[in-house]
């Protein structure tokens, strides 16, 4: 054989070698396809909710699946590791958790211990993505994993969507494995959504404060919203003063720090007016943006006066912004000026 | 050696800089996270400079003359010559054990449990050995669409990850930030034993290195300053956690319908360490060839290929990491006698030599 030939033989079988080990591209059809998992301390054990795809009984194509393609597996162990290998009594299958969506935590078991503790597996191993969400449910992390959804055929899939909806509309921390990574060397804490289960149905249900990795309190979601205008991690939200109803969009909010420890947060965007009765003046428009503005001031304040102060948590990380704005900021004793400053911007046919 | 196949200034950056990328994403955590923005720019930017004034010396000595830091020591006296044939020789199969551990490291960690690390390395080494004997100017040609993909991906990565960056991941500007730049612009010196190898690439080339030399270096601190702040904006305190920084920060990029990145990365991986892993066997080969003629040429290839696979079994289950500090003060070393001792000590010879 030619020498260029036999080398590239051996270099194509290295790399086909390589990427057929690649943990991205492991055989599924004899494993079942992880798509959620619940956690839930139960004593010295974790109980394992996993929702999963069974390959072999669900269509070619998910599109076609006319019913959930998703069944609820559980299984019990003293760590998640060991569970998910515990799974092999419970279906005679592998699980294969690259696919995994969401990482449901129960309420109990995320009041209990640490955070960083209870998502270890996560952390250290790569296989799951690090973009996946993590949730805390206040009842039985089953509760939420066994949702029915007629659009979906992956029920997690679900429950995703309306997460990155409910950032996008500022209702909703974002929340992913990435950011608990980000959180894990306690520079600055996390915050975690909490969901409920109503009628078969998934609820935002507030925010779930961290410090050091320790549950410390919740807001609730009118104090979530306030906090996302904080973080600047609102895209559009919907406020009704009055009887008007003004879209807040293109926002952008500045954080400073004063000399004395004082936080200034500035923050600036447009506000459309969506919706209003008939006959409301623009001079009446304009006192009810005003009356938002001063509103929204205040709500942020207290969210961020309530978290710094009752529960030193720090999910702004606003000791490390204030240690690179070389200022001394002391969580407990913080001092904030909000200023809230809204551009009225017309929108619609109607004067 | 003068009849001896050349590569253009080009081929000679991509090479080098092909080979130095393999290094940068294998970017250690130590105290990353203790950086700041300023400080992973400035580190970038003296480790640069610093790596050019390491090829002075050995550009000095060679200025003008189309031969390599081996040909003036024979051309001084066979014995020395001889001496500093086989002092190079053992540099290229240190730069190769040290390469192929870390290689092993990185692929028991990022592949599959239960993949086989063993038939990768051996499938991997037999290739670069093979490719080795294409010769440099098939290597060099080879070198430029590896470096040019491979700097692509790494600035992909990096546009990837941006919204999930963080400002305040950086650690504040302090007063001792220049320390620490400086501190780690010289610990990560050793990452890049290329610059030791110059001198037996000079025949190789067709005009002055000077040129391709400075480059290398620019781009080597750019990319450099690009891996380093991507993990550190994108990880925060977390980079301090990890082994393998880069390659961790990455597994969060994801563009449109592509998922994970990190295959990606593995690709450019796989490319950029079979350019260095085959440059370097080619310079041992070459060696061996040089000091027990042309026939004993194989038997050196084969016997390469051995040790590899040995270090790479053997001390596969070492953690590189935990390793690298007794490596880095060996590459110190080394750095000092390649970069600056041999250079002064052949000057001086020739001089002597001239005269009698």
């Amino acid at each position: 054989m030619p020498k260029r030939s036999a080398i590239g033989v051996l270099l194509s079988a290295a790399v086909i070698l390589c990427f057929l080990h690649y943990r991205d591209t492991e055989t599924v059809s004899n494993q079942i396809v992880v798509t959620a998992m619940g956690i839930e301390q139960a004593g010295e054990t974790i109980a394992l909710s996993v929702q999963a795809i069974d390959s072999l009984k669900t269509s070619a194509s998910l599109s076609e699946q006319s019913e959930s393609a998703t069944g609820l597996y559980e299984t019990t162990a003293p760590s998640v590791s060991a569970a998910l290998q515990e799974f092999l009594n419970e279906s005679g299958r592998g699980t294969y958790i690259l696919h995994n969506k969401l990482i449901v935590i129960g309420e109990e078991t995320a009041k209990s211990g640490s955070l960083y503790d209870t998502l270890d597996f996560f952390l250290r191993n790569l296989e799951c993505h690090a973009l996946v969400d993590v949730v805390i449910c206040r009842d039985d992390p089953q509760s939420l994993l066994t949702i029915q959804s007629e659009n979906d055929a992956i029920e997690a899939e679900y429950v995703a969507q309306m997460l990155r909806e409910g950032e996008r509309l500022g209702m909703v921390v974002p929340s992913r494995l990435l950011d608990v990574q980000q959180t894990a060397s306690k520079q600055y804490d996390v915050a975690i959504p909490i969901l409920r289960v109503e009628n078969g149905t998934p609820r935002l249900d507030g925010t779930a404060l961290f410090r050091d990795g320790y549950a410390v309190g919740e807001l609730t979601a009118d104090e979530t919203t306030a906090l996302l205008y904080a973080a600047d991690a609102i895209r559009s939200c919907m406020h009704t003063v009055k009887g008007v109803t003004f879209r807040v969009s293109s926002l952008s909010t500045t954080l400073s720090f004063e000399d004395g420890g004082r936080c200034v947060v500035d923050i600036r965007g447009k506000a459309e007016m969506r919706e209003s009765h008939l006959g409301v003046t623009r001079r009446e428009r304009e006192e009810s943006l005003k009356q938002l503005e001063r509103g929204l001031a205040r709500r942020i304040t207290d969210v961020l006066e309530k978290i710094t102060h009752d529960y030193q948590s720090d999910p702004l990380a606003l000791k490390r912004q204030a240690a690179c704005s070389k200022c001394a900021f002391d969580l407990e004793n913080a001092d904030f000026l909000v200023s809230v400053d809204l551009r009225l911007k017309e929108s619609g046919l109607m004067k | 050696m003068k009849s001896c196949p050349k590569v253009s200034h080009g081929q000679l950056i991509a090479l080098l800089f092909a080979g130095r990328l393999s290094g940068c994403l294998l970017l250690p955590a130590d105290r990353l996270s203790q950086f700041s923005i300023g400080d992973c720019l400035l580190s970038a930017a003296l480790n640069g400079l610093l790596l050019f004034l390491l090829f002075l010396p050995t550009l000095w000595l060679l200025k003008g003359g189309g031969e390599g830091t081996v040909q003036k020591a024979y051309a001084q006296s066979p014995f020395w010559g001889k001496i500093i044939d086989v002092i190079y020789a053992v540099l290229c199969l240190f730069i190769l054990l040290v390469d192929m551990v870390q290689f092993s490291d990185f692929a028991v960690k990022t592949m599959r449990e239960g993949f086989s690390v063993w038939l990768l390395t051996a499938i991997f080494v037999v290739s670069c050995v093979l490719s080795s004997r294409c010769g440099i100017q098939a290597i060099a040609r080879a070198a430029t669409p590896v470096a040019v993909f491979s700097a692509i991906c790494l600035v992909i990565f990096a546009v990837a990850l941006l919204p999930e960056m963080r400002w305040f991941h950086f650690a504040p500007q302090g007063s001792d930030g220049v320390v620490r730049a400086c501190q780690k612009a010289v610990e990560d010196l050793p990452r890049t034993a290329e610059v030791m190898a110059i001198g037996l690439l000079y025949p190789y080339v067709n005009r002055s290195q000077t040129h391709a030399c400075a480059w290398f270096s620019g781009l080597t601190a750019l990319f450099s300053a690009l891996v380093t702040v991507t993990a550190v904006g994108v990880l925060g305190g977390f980079v301090g956690m990890t082994v393998y920084p880069f390659y961790a920060a990455v597994t969060a990029a994801k563009i449109g319908v592509l998922q994970r990145l990190d295959v990606l990365v593995t690709a450019v991986w796989l490319g950029t360490f079979f350019m260095r892993l085959t440059l370097f066997v080619l310079l041992f080969a070459e060696r061996c060839r040089s000091l027990f003629g042309q026939k004993t040429t194989f038997s050196a290839k084969v016997m390469v290929t051995f040790v590899l696979l040995a270090a790479a079994f053997l001390l596969q289950n070492t953690s590189y990491s935990g390793g690298w500090q007794a490596v880095t003060i060996t590459y110190w070393w080394l750095l000092g006698v390649f970069c600056f001792v041999l250079p002064i000590l052949l000057r001086i010879g020739g001089r002597r030599f001239a005269k009698a």
